[in-house]
């Protein structure tokens, strides 16, 4: 059985300078050392942008540190790429699945395997077996272009488990995993180690690493500031949620929030679920979408008043993702329409340009390619929203008014605490980051309507406070907030859901 | 600065392929070596054409660049450009052309010059929306068509709009009055070039810092990300594959009326092409078109010195153009060998 061990690891992102815009560098680790051993469940946790993804990445040879080895089974590493990286026995799930969106999902999971002759059958036949064992739910003929984002994450996963790797390395995987499929998931994780594969999990959920993983390394600030087996936390006692919240975040902000996000079912102060506005100002009126690739919805109908955040939960297989797609304008229906205020959109007209112009902002489930884009500078990324409405827009015709924007730009950057430059790439910031420059960037457009789907997926504690604190204050200035969700632990959350309602089978109540 | 590390590689690679190909095959490698290297810029004659022809390269490459930014491979530059050319050529010519066109001056040159840009853009249009409306690739589309229309036009020089006069397969040359003089002769060296330049220049600033610009790009990188932040990425493609053409048909315009004064049979000779991997030198950025044009143009006429010299024919063009796709492939499917290595920490 090899072991793998992390040497004093660094990486330091180095930005050029450019006209107005010094150059800098910025340290996502600090010389993290750090062990994995075949057979056990390592949970990795810390906040968003804490060097968790950066140091998997270096792992699994995504990323070259700056400075620092990976050993394994003794032998010294320089993964120049993920083939490197795979060769010595490490897989890895992206957080953002890195698939071709052409190919089917069989066709992804068994790319780039050795050899002459390609069995198709027997690749079939194998990879149904693993999907079996795993309890993974997958089309494997669907292609991954029409997958929504928690079928890619099972896609890459059956990818990685198709290499039979030594060291699996799973990028918050439950984020988009339904809560019933959590725990299966998770028991599965627990077979596999037992047979001997070295688990790396990143995970937010603390309960679910205190309760499964059998070491917990937390990072802070690029830096390890713990690493035990959970069986002995600091009084020699299994460690609790509330230690791991503590080493997380020690200034004590989880702690309280802790509490916010708790399942509050008085209704202490719900967004607009005490007097009401007259008018919705977004409404959706029967929308029915029957796609072939995916679960459809069918007639549905609700309506979204000024200042209330209204909920909509479902499990997966409800049309969820449907649901998505056709309010932000992805997807056409095949009948009904959305109200925008008193503009009605039909069908066909239900477009992201059309609900954008009338005061929508969107913030969608797939943030690395809906929300952002990896190869999009950050100023770029920001700039989408300003440029739609013409925010920037000056003299002569046309003219980018490049210090409204990089005023805007700088401003959410500092806001949001990202110290990079605006050149940096989106795909360098870790998924928190580039989900809260979502939210900056379509709250300062002013909307009426907000349409978040899974806002929290893969967000901290620390993080989910600082969103849904965001969503109220807009919900407060009289925006009407919509969450798509399947988190149905929170369906009762009336601390935070004016209403709640239930998606099932494609049907609203 | 490591942006341009790739493309110089690629082009010095080639370089190096071209410089040993013409010495190895040479009787005296020596004199063909000094010819490759001195004579482009031993008379003004050779400096001259050199420019020229880089300018024509700025122009079809500025085009190519825009395709490539909207995410487009434009393919058919070299019927876009030879179609452009013969509709100024028939329109400049001097006593025929069509009935109605008879109007003389600034107004012929104007209707001249528009009528090869509105062909040029026609020609990458219909790729750019078959590609837009019914997801057809342009790179097949773009191609086919290229390939389809040079007959077309080789039938047209060699037939009904041939000069009866002339032993030559091409048509009437173009009254004098609409031929862009010399800036110095005997080199062919013209206007054209600081047009070029300037459409280039402008590319560049319409392409960072204009919102239309923005959005093509955005379009370009981010095809899904640019439709959900409301912009027409089917809008933006057929924008970039048509101002792609039209480029393509100015350059047309400028091969006839500043350096054939005629359109003959098979007239661009690669010039399509050799913008595309111009466009692909510079990775799409128009500025760095110039520089990327200027060398392709010079490493073309070292060439055909030195072939002079070594006195054997050799279609320096299309060995130019097969060494850089060749490099810049290579290092865009990230084969290893010209991969940056690792340097261990």
């Amino acid at each position: 059985m090899k072991k793998a061990e992390l040497r004093d690891i660094r990486k330091v992102y180095g930005t050029q300078s450019s006209p107005g815009e010094p150059g800098g560098s910025c340290t996502a680790l600090d010389g993290v050392s750090l062990d994995f051993l075949p057979g056990e469940m390592h949970a990795l946790l810390g906040e968003n942008g804490a060097g968790k993804s950066t140091l998997v990445h270096i792992f699994s040879g995504l990323n070259r540190p700056t400075a620092g080895c990976v050993i394994i089974g003794g032998k010294e590493h320089f993964f120049s790429s993920p083939r490197d990286a795979l060769a010595a026995g490490v897989a890895m799930v992206h957080q953002r699945p890195l698939l071709a969106p052409g190919l089917s999902a069989l066709d992804n999971v068994i790319l780039g395997e050795g050899g002459f002759f390609l069995n198709r059958r027997k690749a079939r036949l194998a990879v149904g077996r693993i999907a079996r064992d795993w309890g993974i739910k997958l089309d494997l003929d669907a292609p991954v272009a029409a997958l929504p984002p928690a079928d890619r994450l099972r896609t890459e996963l059956l990818a990685a488990l198709y290499s039979k790797p030594d060291f699996l390395v799973l990028d918050e995987p439950t984020a988009v995993l339904a809560p019933e499929e959590r725990e299966a998931f998770l028991a599965s994780v627990r077979r596999a180690c037992s047979g001997g594969v070295g688990v790396i999990l990143i995970t937010h959920r603390l309960a679910e690493a205190a309760r499964w993983a059998d070491r917990i390394t937390v990072l802070r600030h690029g830096k390890l500031v713990y690493s035990s087996t959970t069986a002995q936390g600091p009084v020699g006692e299994r460690v609790t949620e509330d230690f791991l919240a503590n080493l997380i975040d020690p200034d004590g902000v989880t702690a309280t929030v802790a509490t916010a996000t708790g399942n509050n079912t008085a209704d202490t102060g719900a967004h607009g679920g005490g007097i009401r506005a007259a008018l919705p100002v977004f409404a959706v009126r029967q929308l029915t979408s029957k796609p072939n690739d995916r679960d459809g919805i069918e007639s549905v109908s609700f309506e979204a008043y000024p200042g209330e955040i209204v909920g909509i939960f479902g499990l997966r297989g409800s049309g969820l993702e449907t649901l998505e797609d056709v309010i932000t304008g992805m997807r056409k229906p095949q009948s009904g329409d959305i109200m925008v205020g008193t503009e009605i959109l039909h069908q066909k007209s239900i477009t992201p340009a059309r609900l954008r112009s009338r005061g929508v902002a969107i913030i969608p489930s797939d943030r690395a390619f809906r929300g952002a884009h990896p190869n999009l500078t950050i100023r770029d990324a920001l700039t989408a929203r300003g440029s739609g409405t013409g925010a920037y827009i000056g003299r002569p015709p046309f003219a980018i008014r490049a210090s409204v924007r990089d005023a805007f730009v700088l401003g959410a950057m500092r806001d949001e605490g990202i110290d990079a430059s605006p050149s940096r790439r989106m795909g360098a910031l870790s998924g928190g980051q580039v989900q809260r420059l979502m939210l900056a960037r379509e709250l300062a457009g002013f909307p009426r309507v907000i349409v978040c789907a899974s806002p929290e997926w893969g967000l901290d504690i620390a993080g989910v406070s600082r969103l849904r604190s965001r969503l109220t204050a807009a919900a407060t200035a009289g925006c009407a907030v919509v969450v798509l969700s399947d988190d149905m632990d929170s369906v009762n959350d009336r601390s935070f859901y004016a209403r709640s309602l239930i998606l099932s089978e494609g049907r609203l109540p | 600065m490591r942006k341009l590390v790739q493309p110089a590689c690629a082009f010095a690679f080639a370089l190096a392929v071209i410089v040993a190909l013409l010495a190895l095959s040479s009787e005296s490698p020596q004199r063909t070596l000094v010819a490759f290297f001195a004579k482009p810029l031993s008379s003004w004659w050779y400096a001259g054409n050199l420019l020229n022809v880089a300018g024509l390269l700025i122009l079809a490459g500025t085009g190519s660049a825009f395709a490539l930014r909207a995410g487009a491979f434009n393919l058919g530059g070299e019927a876009q450009l030879y179609a452009s050319a013969l509709v100024a050529a028939v329109i400049l010519a001097p006593t025929g052309g069509p009935a109605g066109l008879a109007a003389e001056g600034f107004p012929r040159i104007a209707f001249a010059l528009a009528s090869a840009v509105a062909t040029g853009a026609l020609v990458a249009f219909i790729p750019g929306v078959l590609k837009a409306s019914l997801r057809v690739s342009e790179l097949i589309t773009s191609f086919l068509l290229s390939a389809a229309v040079t007959p077309v036009l080789d039938w047209l020089i060699s037939g009904p709009l041939r000069d009866p006069e002339q032993n030559l397969l091409a048509t009437r040359a173009i009254d004098p009055a609409f031929r862009i003089p010399p800036i110095a002769a005997p080199a062919l060296f013209n206007a054209s070039f600081f047009v070029a330049v300037g459409i280039a220049v402008c590319g560049a600033l319409f392409l960072g810092k204009t919102s239309p610009g923005y959005r093509i790009r955005i379009s370009g990188t981010a095809p899904e990300f640019a439709r959900y932040s409301g912009f027409s990425v089917k809008g933006a493609t057929i924008a970039g594959m048509t101002v792609s053409g039209a480029l393509h048909g100015l350059a047309g315009f400028f091969a006839v009326a500043g350096t054939w004064y005629m359109c003959h049979s098979g007239l661009t000779s690669g010039m399509g092409w050799g913008a595309l991997a111009c466009a692909l030198m510079a990775r799409a950025n128009p500025l760095a078109v110039i520089p990327a044009a200027i060398l392709y143009s010079w490493v073309e006429t070292a060439t055909d010195a030195a072939s002079l010299s070594a006195r054997f024919s050799f279609d320096s063009s299309a060995l130019v153009q097969a060494v850089i796709f060749l490099v810049i492939s290579v290092q865009t499917l990230g084969i290893p060998f010209l991969r940056e290595k690792r340097r261990r920490p």
